[in-house]
């Protein structure tokens, strides 16, 4: 009890060591693997990132220059990210919100 | 008249408040001693194996990271360094330091965890809030190089994918100076508290000339004065770091919370010693031919002994990939080390071998097609 | 390092044992001291399991291989490993195997999913990732599908020839495409969008003149298929004539070339002048190819009538007679002396390398690739002044950027929006010019000129050259299809409405271009060797078993510029009629092919 003691009077009158969530929100690292932002400007709709994405969350239409991007199957690997060429997918740092019913984000040029 | 006793059955599990993970043990018990443990796995298929016959072997990376969330980083480094070998890769020595460095920290990370929610199964609760208050230093130091806590994924096939620049190598130096400060702090709790003795010396024996035949890996056949550790093998960058494996006599559970308490001691000064030698180059490499052929690649978990096994036909695809983690081959010591024990001393002995049931069963499983 | 592979070249731990074996393996394996680690089961077909025992010795992993009949039961090691019991009741829940004297038998019910069928490959449930190699834009830009991708790579291995002989696949005439190809395929390249496309043509001629210098000529030895005996009229030496008879020639049949002119090469021949194409190594190559499938060649030697030539003993025939009537100007006066066409100005030039008297002003009428050569001819023959009006903008020009800049360096001097509408004969002539506005779009999408009243000029000049476009004429004597403009009726094989005849180039689609005619050649030959009792010619298809890896280095690729077209300086084109474009160094070209981002991969 005595090695305790010192620990015991640091954590009574030290500040708390959890975040005050909801009404506090934790600032997102950067460098963190959220969500993607697909920018259709700078893509060619070359279906790379359609094949390396290990969870078939993406969908490129070539035809509609359209790409479809199912954020729940999606892992947050950011394999894409690396594997596009004219770095179109910009990778966000915020973590998705939940919801009530799956859906799938459409990003057009 | 029958001298038999009649035994009770205790169903322990799959969900138990004590269990981290779920398992099934049937306690055959007479009043208070058990006479027979029977086990029950596989609750948690999720057919991992056979994903990675239907993925390319790049992909499979992705699914093996997946295979357990707290010994994720070196799920994702076996399986790299074992398609690394069928395509026979070489990468370039940064990139195998920073790789040792991120699996100390998940080593790390996972004994303070057992730590805690050992010490919570003892009954020192207070204890365990104090021990994951320091592992938060550790997840923080994972969230500063990637953004995840816990998920580092910073590993591809032919290196990493981070690198790791000044600031945040001092940041690692500094934090790990102030871990080694707090874990002295209660560390004298587990070796000489005689409340916490009292529950785990002579408790769950394995003798040491069973240790070896039973298949027992990891610190439990450590604890039984066995030196069998992977990284005797210097495999990463383990060969340049003058590595010795943390081996105690005692047989017993004290003895096996002794190896991983001073196994994350020594964490700590693999993860200085690496950072000060870490040398320059690239950090990846590309491999130049499918896979082919059949390879073994083994690496040192912080359970024990990780088993991977592929073999591929110079496509894209691998043939057959088979995953033993260590949790599975600790369970037959388990059935023998509760034989003889009372009732009470359950949650001690069963979290001793540190389950990870999630890893042990990704076996193959299909549904039927519809 | 703890890896060990067990490939099949370094079995030294491994062990194949049968059912009878097995246990007296398992025990050595205990007197050694071995530690079991698990057991890997796979099913290899529909009857039969391998199961591989694991076992560790000494820091190495020694492999016990077992085949067995699915429905056999396995002798279980539990009486010497105790331990391997989970292993063998997981093999026995998920391969559907049995184990005989188990110790501890769970009965199949060891994993909760006691309904799991077996395990052989079946089509997997859910949203699949793609499994997919593509060709590349540029290789599908390019109308003859030339594998493009990976002749980049073997230029960037330096090695030629393999390059050459990659190109030769689809294209038959590297040398030559590499000084004179429009090539859409660097419009389809994806670095495009940051305008610093790979310089695909100029890797084409380092490919095929590293070639020339690793062999000393352009001809290859090359195996044709057995003869077949039968025989291929060819009329018209130009690129689809010469490929349809190589790609004929490499089936095993015999091809007979006939052209009207003295040299090979058609529209290469007369109308690309020489300081793009020296017209030895035309020749030089055309006949390469020739000669590397026996091929014969008859020169000078026109065809009218195609009956009596089929009646030679002919099985069929290939119409490459392309184009050479060129269009009017419309315009009064248009007979005057002084004024002639491109064609007869670049054949006189080109073809019979005279130096035709142009005076000192010369004015091009036209906008196109041919009115560029035209211009720049003109300047090296010794004209002072060559304007050139085009009745368009500068933008709607359908010459190619590379030549317009050419020429303006050459100091051809360009007037735009003006066309011309009458032509007063005498010494010198005098041609009156219409200024124009754009106004609606027409049906090519640009906006059409409309006169602006009371606006022209007057030109004074001692020759006119008029180069605004061209068609082919189709002797009655063929016997075949025209359409209204004069080109021969085909399908998509090529197949004309005459039996036993095809036609490919610009008889058929109009002036195009020479990898046009290429592609048109090996389609007829595909078509002509079906026809004639063979498999035809393969199509462009991804070849899923070779192996390409992306590049890894992302940041050096984008910072890596553009390698820029050597040129001779203008002042020393004008000269004379050397070639004005340069060969790339040899490191020059490395870097540019390793700039390539692989668009093909398959990794």
């Amino acid at each position: 009890m005595p090695s305790f003691l010192g620990n015991i009077i640091e954590n009574l009158f030290g500040k708390p060591a959890t975040v005050k969530y909801p009404f506090e929100k934790p600032e997102p690292v950067p460098g963190t693997r959220g969500e993607l932002n697909f920018n259709m400007a700078k893509c060619d709709q070359c279906q790379d990132c359609e094949r390396t994405c290990p969870s078939a969350a993406i969908t490129v239409y070539p035809e509609e220059k359209r790409i479809e991007w199912n954020s729940f199957q999606c892992i947050y690997c950011h394999a894409c990210v690396r594997a596009c060429m004219h770095e179109a997918i910009e990778p966000l740092i915020n973590v998705e919100a939940p919801d009530y019913k799956k859906r799938v984000k459409s990003f057009e040029a | 008249m029958s001298n038999e006793p009649k035994l009770t059955v205790i169903p322990f599990g799959p969900q138990h408040p004590v269990l981290p993970e779920p398992v099934q043990l049937q306690f055959y018990v007479d009043e208070e001693k058990i006479v027979d443990v029977l086990p029950n796995i596989g609750y948690i298929h999720r057919g991992i194996e056979r994903a990675a016959e239907l993925n390319d072997y790049r992909r499979n990376l992705y699914l093996c990271e997946r295979i357990c969330g707290i010994c994720n980083i070196i799920h994702g480094q076996t399986y790299a360094g074992l398609i690394e070998k069928m395509t026979d890769t070489e990468i370039p020595i940064r990139a195998k330091y920073l790789r040792t460095i991120w699996a100390e920290i998940a080593r790390l990370q996972s004994h303070l965890l057992w730590i805690g929610l050992f010490a919570e199964a003892v009954g020192f609760e207070s204890l365990f809030m104090k021990v994951w208050r320091d592992r938060e230093l550790v997840l923080e130091l994972t969230e500063a190089t990637n953004g995840h806590r816990i998920h580092m994924g910073t590993t591809v096939i032919g290196g990493v994918t981070k690198d790791m620049d000044e600031a945040l190598i001092s940041r690692y130096q500094k934090d790990m100076d102030k871990l080694k400060k707090e874990m002295d702090d209660w560390a004298h709790v587990f070796r000489k508290d005689p409340a916490f003795l009292s529950k785990t010396v002579n408790k769950g024996i394995l003798p040491k000339k069973d240790a070896v035949h039973s298949g027992a890996v990891g610190p439990v056949i450590r604890a039984s004065g066995i030196p069998q550790d992977m990284r005797n093998n210097g495999y990463e960058a383990y060969g340049e770091l003058d590595f010795e494996p943390v081996v105690y006599d005692n047989c017993d559970v004290q003895g096996r919370v002794l190896v991983r308490l001073d196994e994350c001691y020594q964490s700590v000064d693999l993860i200085k010693k690496a950072l000060n030698q870490l040398p320059e180059g690239p950090i990846a490499v590309k491999n130049e031919k499918f896979p082919d052929g059949e390879a073994i690649y083994r690496t040192e978990q912080p359970r024990g002994e990780v088993f991977y096994y592929a073999k591929g036909n110079n496509t894209i695809h691998l043939e057959r990939v088979r995953i033993r983690t260590p949790t599975l081959p600790n369970i037959p010591p388990l059935l023998g080390m509760l034989v003889g024990h009372d009732v009470a001393d359950i949650p001690a002995i069963v979290h001793s071998i540190d389950p990870c049931m999630s890893c042990t069963e990704r076996i193959t499983d299909i549904k039927e097609v519809a | 390092m703890i890896v060990e592979i067990t490939k099949t070249p370094d079995q030294a731990y491994d062990t194949t044992v049968t059912m009878d074996t097995l246990i007296s393996a398992v025990e050595a394996m205990k007197e050694k001291g071995a530690r079991f680690l698990t057991i890997t089961a796979e099913d290899i077909s529909e009857t039969n399991a391998e199961v591989l025992y694991h076992f560790e010795v000494d820091d190495h992993v020694e492999n016990i291989h077992l085949i067995t009949k699915k429905d056999e039961p396995i002798k279980s090691i539990t009486g010497v490993y105790l331990a391997a019991f989970i292993a063998e009741n997981e093999a026995q829940d998920l391969f559907k195997l049995k184990f005989s004297d188990l110790a501890v038998d769970l009965g199949g019910k060891m994993l909760k999913n006691a309904s799991s069928p077996s395990t052989l490959l079946k089509p997997a449930v859910g949203p699949q990732p793609p499994i997919m190699r593509k060709l590349g834009p540029c290789r599908e830009e390019c109308p003859a599908m030339v594998n493009i991708p990976q002749y980049i790579r073997e230029v960037e291995n330096d090695d030629p020839e393999a390059a050459y002989n990659t190109i030769i696949d689809r294209a038959p005439i590297p040398a030559i495409l590499g000084r004179v190809c429009f090539a859409p395929c660097q419009e389809g390249c994806r670095q495009q969008l940051e305008a610093k496309h790979i310089q695909i043509r100029l890797l084409k001629r380092v490919a095929a003149d590293g070639f020339k210098e690793q062999n000393g000529s352009l001809q290859r030895e090359v195996t044709c298929k057995a003869p077949s005996g039968k025989k291929v009229a060819i009329v018209g030496g130009g690129p689809a004539g010469v490929a349809a008879a190589y790609y004929l020639g490499m089936q095993g049949h015999k091809a007979v070339v006939y052209e009207k002119g003295a040299m090979l090469g058609g529209a290469m021949a007369w109308g690309i002048p020489k300081y793009r194409l020296p017209k030895d190594l035309m020749n030089e190559e055309l006949m390469a190819r020739l000669n590397e499938v026996g091929a014969e060649v008859k020169l000078e030697t026109a065809v009218e009538d195609l009956n009596t030539l089929m009646s030679e003993g002919y099985d069929a025939a290939f119409l490459g007679i392309g184009a050479d009537q060129c269009n009017s100007l419309r315009c009064e006066g248009e007979d005057s002396e002084g004024v002639i066409s491109f064609i007869d100005f670049l054949t006189a030039v080109n073809l019979r390398n005279e130096t035709p008297e142009i005076g000192s002003r010369v004015i091009v009428i036209g906008g196109g690739n041919s009115a560029m050569d035209a211009a720049r001819t003109a300047v090296r023959l010794g004209a002072d002044e060559v304007t050139l009006f085009y009745r368009r903008t500068e933008g709607e020009m359908p010459a190619s950027l590379h030549e317009v800049h050419g020429a303006m360096e050459e100091g051809v001097n360009f007037d735009f929006l003006s066309s011309q509408i009458k032509i007063i004969p005498g010494k010198p002539l005098k041609i009156n010019f219409q200024a124009m506005i754009p106004g609606e779009p027409d049906e090519s999408g640009r906006r059409r000129p409309m006169p602006m009243e009371g606006r022209g000029v007057t030109v004074e000049a001692d020759t006119i050259i008029s180069a605004i476009g061209y068609r082919g004429l189709v002797p009655a004597g063929m016997g075949v299809e025209v359409n209204r403009w004069g080109q021969i009726e085909t399908d998509e094989d090529l197949k004309t409405s005459r039996d036993n005849v095809w036609a490919g180039g610009d008889a058929v689609y109009g002036p195009t271009s020479v990898i046009a005619a290429l592609r048109d050649g090996r389609i007829a030959a595909s078509s002509i060797d079906k026809y004639l009792g063979g498999e035809g010619l393969s199509d462009a298809t991804p070849d899923m078993s070779e192996f390409v890896a992306r590049p890894v280095d992302k940041e050096a690729l984008m910072e890596a510029p553009q390698a820029a077209i050597p040129e001779l300086d203008p002042d020393e084109r004008i000269k004379g009629f050397d070639e004005v474009e340069l060969v790339l160094e040899k490191c020059t070209a490395t870097c540019e092919a390793g700039r390539c981002w692989r668009c093909d991969w398959n990794e």
